[in-house]
């Protein structure tokens, strides 16, 4: 009591006599500051759940929206009447990564993990889309990927945004709130493949594919793997193998089943395997940049990586890469022109490195990774 | 319910500022230094305070925002001569497509490129 008093006169001595509103003013601007010092955390921690809240319902419409519009384009392919039954039975598959307890032989694990749930995935769409070409196969196992990943992002955000708001965790919110941004992004990427997916349009992670299909038009085109053409070109003297995934379905193919194939079982010895993809470009860069370094350019969990490395260093063929800058959206939203221009240069680069590389009279790989949805050859 | 109450009390915050440092200028005017300080650093800080929960209100998601109205278009192009056209996407199209002939030298046309331009933002 004596203290408050205090306070109250030396708020009433450094204002003045007679000036009792500003006095008041103040006083209450003072105990709101004090709340706002006290219980702020609390108040930010509330004002950020209700932010939250507003992205997982707005993930929650992305997500029925991509449902709806997998059903719209199975029922065209369709005459069972059960198709939302299954496709609500599809989005929710899950893979089981094989343990890494023992890592020795883990990329077979992985691969023959994977290669199951795809199988999988397009037993299912055969049996349901009765009337669809493969091409179209193709593309609405795209379709229904996209809806399983936007079930699972809205999924795991629904949980952290639960779980923050039954612990009241100031910290799991702060985190939620970090991730948003990337998460809400990523979302709208995938709502935009959609679209291209449905009507067959190019998206940015074809880049690759893209300056493949332009080097082998013309030449005969032969299946050697799952999803996977090559053609053989001859290009200023050297004879070039260029392999990309069969469009222009939604196919990412196996080129890295296609490289071994060509070397160990045709017996081809190549002096240089040139890769082109799609890479992300970091914030101030510019879409479409070309860069050109070594290695295995290709996506993915790593698998065809493991398998292309390991034939490269078998035989002791050089790996050269060419890259495609864009963003993560733009690599799934429809091709815009910056790629396209970044394309034509990828395309210089493939030759220069050709000539500087490949002896004349000898034999390069080349090969257009990514998908290939919208491209043909 | 809870963001129109946050808003409320920014918008508050923000007239009481105003106000207290309208007061500290008037005090100032008037030489009466210790008054003005006081009321301009409460002032400030409580105009710091409102912009920043006023920041925080725009920036939650779900406010509308300017969506780009697209459309596609496809670029056509002969492999004989220089030939070039742009036309409207139609479904079926995809890039490599062989589509006619070109209408200058009767050669091969071929679709190379499929792409979004930006119509109007609304």
């Amino acid at each position: 009591m004596q203290s408050i008093q205090l306070i109250l006169i030396k708020a009433g001595g450094v204002v003045g006599e007679g000036d009792n509103l500003s006095t008041i003013f103040q006083m209450i601007f003072l105990i709101f500051f004090l709340v706002m010092m006290t219980y702020g955390q609390k108040i930010q921690a509330l004002m950020m759940l209700k932010n939250i809240s507003l992205s997982v319902e707005k993930l929650k419409r992305m997500r029925d929206e991509a449902r709806m519009h997998a059903i719209k384009y199975l029922k065209e392919y369709s005459d069972r009447s059960d198709v939302e039954s299954i496709l609500d039975r599809m989005l929710q598959y899950f893979w089981i990564q094989p343990t890494s307890l023992d890592p020795t032989g883990i990329v077979g694990k992985i691969e023959h993990i994977l290669n199951l749930r795809d199988e999988r995935i397009r037993e299912e769409i055969m049996a349901i889309a009765s009337k669809a070409e493969p091409m179209q196969v193709s593309n609405i196992e795209k379709i229904v990927e996209i809806g399983i990943s936007m079930d699972q992002i809205y999924r795991v955000v629904r949980h952290y945004y639960m779980f923050g708001k039954k612990t009241k965790s100031i910290f799991i919110v702060y985190q939620l709130e970090a991730q948003l941004p990337f998460i809400l992004q990523e979302a709208e990427a995938l709502m935009e493949a959609l679209t291209a997916f449905e009507n067959c349009q190019p998206i940015g992670d074809g880049a690759g594919a893209l300056v493949a299909a332009r080097f082998m038009y013309g030449a005969e085109k032969h299946k050697i793997t799952k999803d996977t053409v090559y053609a053989d070109i001859v290009f200023e003297g050297r004879i070039i193998s260029v392999i990309k995934a069969e469009g222009p379905g939604g196919n990412v193919g196996k080129p890295d089943q296609a490289i071994t194939k060509l070397i160990e079982e045709y017996s081809r010895k190549p002096s240089t395997v040139i890769m082109v993809d799609a890479a992300l470009k970091l914030e101030g860069e510019e879409t479409g940049e070309v860069a050109e370094g070594v290695g295995a350019a290709i996506g993915g969990i790593g698998v065809e990586k493991f398998r292309i490395e390991e034939v490269a260093k078998k035989y002791g063929i050089p790996l050269y890469a060419v890259v495609i800058k864009q963003s993560l959206k733009e690599a799934v939203s429809p091709m815009n022109r910056k790629i396209y221009d970044g394309i034509y240069e990828a395309i210089e680069r493939v030759k220069r490195i050709i000539k500087e590389k490949i002896p004349v009279g000898g034999y390069g790989i080349l090969v257009g990774v990514g998908n290939t949805v919208g491209i043909g050859q | 319910m809870i963001l129109l109450a946050y808003l409320l009390v920014s918008i508050i915050i923000l007239l009481f500022s105003t106000f207290l440092l309208i007061q500290s200028i008037q005090a100032y005017t008037l030489y009466q230094y210790e008054r003005g300080f006081s009321l301009l650093f409460t002032g400030v800080i409580g105009l710091a305070l409102s912009l920043y929960m006023l920041s925080v209100y725009a920036r939650r998601p779900g406010l509308i925002r300017r969506r780009e109205v697209k459309r596609m278009l496809t670029v056509v192009e002969c492999v004989s001569c220089s030939y070039r056209d742009k036309r409207e996407y139609i479904r079926g199209d995809y890039v490599m497509k062989e589509i006619g002939e070109c209408p200058i030298c009767g050669g091969k046309t071929l679709i190379t490129e499929i792409y979004p331009e930006v119509v109007s933002r609304k």
